[in-house]
């Protein structure tokens, strides 16, 4: 009998917890927002955090642990404008669905890539776009919704749960507002919380707003239990604020974060327990799904030749660019050199992880990208891969054809060229005296060509 | 005397480590309490001489540098343990990273606004061993101005109806005081016209930018270039952008199923809106045949076309295209690419 008691123990200390805990019904409210273009870490050192791989494995754990799971998005996909761009902020939203995303919330970033696309993606996608302050005109169907219910059970009585998004008006440029017309975020508000506030257990706020307005919001809204708002704010922890009892927080930027505030529901409805901002790091699961995803979309630059389709600006000088080995013909010590530096390989480590189709990865991997004359694909102009003589010293036509006029000497290399691409998002341990030692040629003394 | 030290000894070690700790340490554990008192008393304490650092008003492109100095002020080794910055434009280095007793460091913290312009403010923040105070959060904040001003900083003339002009101003408004003057408005785009409309107030000047004669159906994108006699800012670009749409506006304008394995069904959706309520879809066509596709009526203005790559694919590359053929007279038929690869 005695060990029939332990062993029944043993078997309670064991389960009790977990089933308690699934039976007790616990919600997580899962937040991102102000992804801003931002898919995956692009891998340029170890140690980056964020991207839906990370993101969608953290949930489905979340899910696995029995607890109702309902994701949100505060808005911003894109970061501007362009096919890479929509390419993106479509791929988020297919993420979205493919994480069981309830609500998107949009923000002006949103707005401002074009109708023609969210109309397309409020159409083809299941999550549902929020905005409660925003009129849109006729032009082309957007299917939105001021507020959303969503209904959770499981525990002694179900819970209803509403979603509110607005929108900051501080946040829009006239000059992109064409066919939009935001309303001013508290007066659309009133009569929503007025008819929500006996029928729903908890409301919650998606206020694409800075955190300022949202605390403002929040003295006047004591029925809002959560907000989930910020603008640009890097370091999401640091902006935890409670107002009364209306929780405020943010997701942070660039997808680097995922925020999960939990509620457990009972009779009484729903009482939030805890709320925290998880990094992800290079520690979370990679979801296989999410990875699938993120091949396609590499597969999408190739299919659409975006490099092919780059907008090239004109120098300023009229120069052209030649590529390191023209250099290479009067510089041979120096072109020997670079060809055994990072910057002489700088396109193979692209190769090597299958990027070298992406625009916004090539800028920093070759010469002249974006520039008339410049790299456009290695098709085209394979002397202009890697970061070459001209990515430091400028492009060098000019230079060749008037050798010996010091007018048209090459600019001097410094470390305000070299921060454009080795900034601390991409390159977080540069140091400009120790990189500059690993690239550093050696001095030439060339004699005057006649 | 003994006892009074061991009161003091008390007392402090009821402080720091809590009363409870203190509770369970017996006569017979003074020796464990003296231990931890020296420990308590050799802990390491950041602090700084200036937490914000306002560097005012710079011009974009400008490096900002500050030395945030500190010392340590406690009896402990301090370690820092990391220095991490709020955004890619700030970078931050610390000049020591383990301090005995009393000295200084400095934390070089670099901002390099980049295009980025109005108020700023960035935090660095300090993790160190310091058992008070683990988290520091030093501020560098300022504004980025610009030379010349050129309002909006780009232009999108939205969609707009195939053949139909659309008119938007830029302003372009130097900074007062330095006497820069606009020498050119210009763009390579043939779709652009550009007319100076008037001077502003204050040293500005508002142009018109007109597109037009475009005869196409899709996005377009282009530059318009502002000279001046500007020292920092000789040339500034301004990217323009829109859409002018047909009858019909449909997305994707190709579709791409990546690459997939063989067995699993997949599924794209291209929605296309019928701008013109008087134009009707007459047949689609879909190729190659193992694609198989539904068009249904989404709402009154809009219609879903699925494509369906059903599990009887064979290996290897797709290419496609979807052929919708429509009464419009503007495009009586739309074509779309369709691009993969099926692998095993």
């Amino acid at each position: 009998m005695g060990v029939i008691f332990k062993y029944l123990l043993l078997f309670l200390i064991l389960f009790l917890p977990a089933s308690i805990y699934a039976s007790s019904g616990e919600v997580l409210i899962v937040f991102s927002g102000e992804e801003l273009g931002s898919l995956e870490p692009c891998g340029c050192f170890e140690g980056q955090i964020g991207g839906i791989s990370r993101r969608g494995a953290l949930i489905d754990s979340l899910r696995k642990q029995k607890k109702t799971v309902i994701p949100v998005s505060l808005g911003d996909l894109p970061k501007g404008f362009g096919r890479q761009q929509e390419i993106k902020t479509e791929m988020l939203c297919r993420a979205m669905d493919e994480m069981g995303y309830v609500a998107h919330n949009l923000g002006e970033k949103d707005l401002e890539i074009g109708l023609p696309l969210m109309s397309y993606l409020s159409q083809a996608y299941k999550v549902k776009f929020l905005s409660g302050n925003v009129e849109f005109a006729d032009q082309l169907p957007l299917e939105r919704n001021q507020f959303l219910v969503k209904e959770c059970s499981g525990a002694a009585r179900p819970c209803k749960i509403a979603f509110i998004g607005i929108v900051s008006k501080s946040l829009i440029s006239e000059h992109f507002s064409d066919g939009v017309n935001v309303h001013d975020p508290v007066e659309a508000l009133r009569p929503l919380v007025k008819d929500l506030r006996g029928s729903v257990d908890l409301i919650v706020l998606l206020s694409h707003a800075p955190l300022e307005e949202s605390i403002e919001i929040a003295k006047l809204f004591p029925e809002i239990a959560l907000i989930i708002t910020g603008h640009g704010i890097d370091e999401p922890e640091d902006a935890v604020t409670y107002l009364n009892n209306t929780l405020i927080v943010t997701a942070g930027t660039k997808g680097k974060h995922l925020g999960v505030v939990t509620y457990s529901m009972d009779k009484a409805g729903l009482t939030r327990k805890s709320v925290s901002l998880m990094p992800l790091g290079h520690a979370q699961k990679d979801s296989p799904g999410m990875a699938s995803l993120l091949k396609e979309y590499q597969q999408m630059l190739i299919d659409e030749d975006l490099l092919g389709k780059t907008v090239q600006e004109p120098l300023q000088d009229g120069a052209s660019y030649v590529g390191s080995a023209s250099c290479g013909i009067c510089h041979k010590a120096v072109y020997l050199h670079w060809l055994k530096t990072r910057h002489g390989a700088a396109y193979n480590t692209l190769v090597a992880m299958g990027q070298q189709f992406d625009p916004e990865c090539i800028a920093c991997h070759t010469t002249g990208y974006g520039y008339v004359s410049g790299f456009l694909s290695e098709k085209e102009n394979k002397y202009l891969i890697d970061v070459g003589c001209e990515s430091c010293h400028g492009a060098g036509s000019l230079h060749i054809a008037n050798v010996n006029d010091t007018a048209y000497k090459h600019r001097s290399a410094g470390e305000g060229r070299c921060v454009t691409c080795h900034d601390s998002e991409h390159s977080v341990k540069f140091k400009f005296d120790e990189y500059w030692e690993k690239i550093k040629h050696p001095e030439e003394i060339l004699k005057k060509l006649n | 005397m003994k006892e009074l030290k061991i009161y003091l000894i008390s007392t402090v070690f009821a402080v720091g480590f809590g009363f409870s700790d203190l509770a369970i340490a017996g006569e017979g554990d003074t020796t464990n309490v003296v231990d931890k008192v020296e420990k308590l008393a050799e802990k390491p304490k950041i602090s700084f001489e200036k937490q914000v650092y306002d560097f005012g008003k710079i011009f974009g492109g400008d490096v900002v540098t500050y030395k945030f100095k500190f010392q340590n002020a406690g009896k402990g080794e301090l370690i820092i343990n990391s220095v991490k910055t709020s955004c890619g434009c700030t970078a931050a280095l610390v000049s020591k990273d383990k301090l005995l007793s009393n000295e200084s460091g400095e934390i070089d913290v670099k901002f390099n606004p980049g295009k980025f312009v109005g108020k700023v403010s960035k935090t660095v923040t300090v993790n160190s061993n310091d058992p008070e105070t683990p988290t520091y959060k030093l501020t560098i904040s300022g504004v980025i101005i610009e030379e010349v001003v050129v309002n909006p900083r780009r232009i999108n003339f939205g969609t707009s109806r195939k053949g139909d002009s659309v008119t938007k101003t830029l302003e372009i408004k130097p900074l007062t005081g330095l006497n820069i003057q606009v020498t050119k408005v210009e763009s390579p785009s043939p779709y652009l016209t550009i007319s100076k409309d008037k001077d502003g107030a204050d040293d500005s000047s508002v142009y018109q930018i007109t597109f037009n004669k475009y005869d196409y159906i899709g996005n377009y994108n282009g530059m318009i270039f502002v000279y001046t006699t500007g020292a920092r800012q000789e040339r500034v670009d301004v990217p323009f952008s829109g859409e002018a749409i047909g009858d019909l506006t449909f997305y994707p304008e190709a579709v791409s199923f990546g690459t997939i394995k063989q067995k699993l069904e997949s599924k794209r959706t291209v929605i296309i809106n019928l701008v013109n309520s008087d134009v009707k879809i007459e047949k689609v066509e879909v190729h190659p045949d193992f694609i198989k596709h539904a068009l249904s009526d989404l709402n009154k203005k809009s219609k879903r076309l699925e494509i369906i790559l059903g599990d009887n694919r064979p290996l290897g590359k797709i290419t496609g295209g979807i052929k919708i053929y429509t009464t419009s007279s503007v495009q009586p038929v739309i074509s779309i690419p369709i691009n993969g690869e099926v692998k095993e």
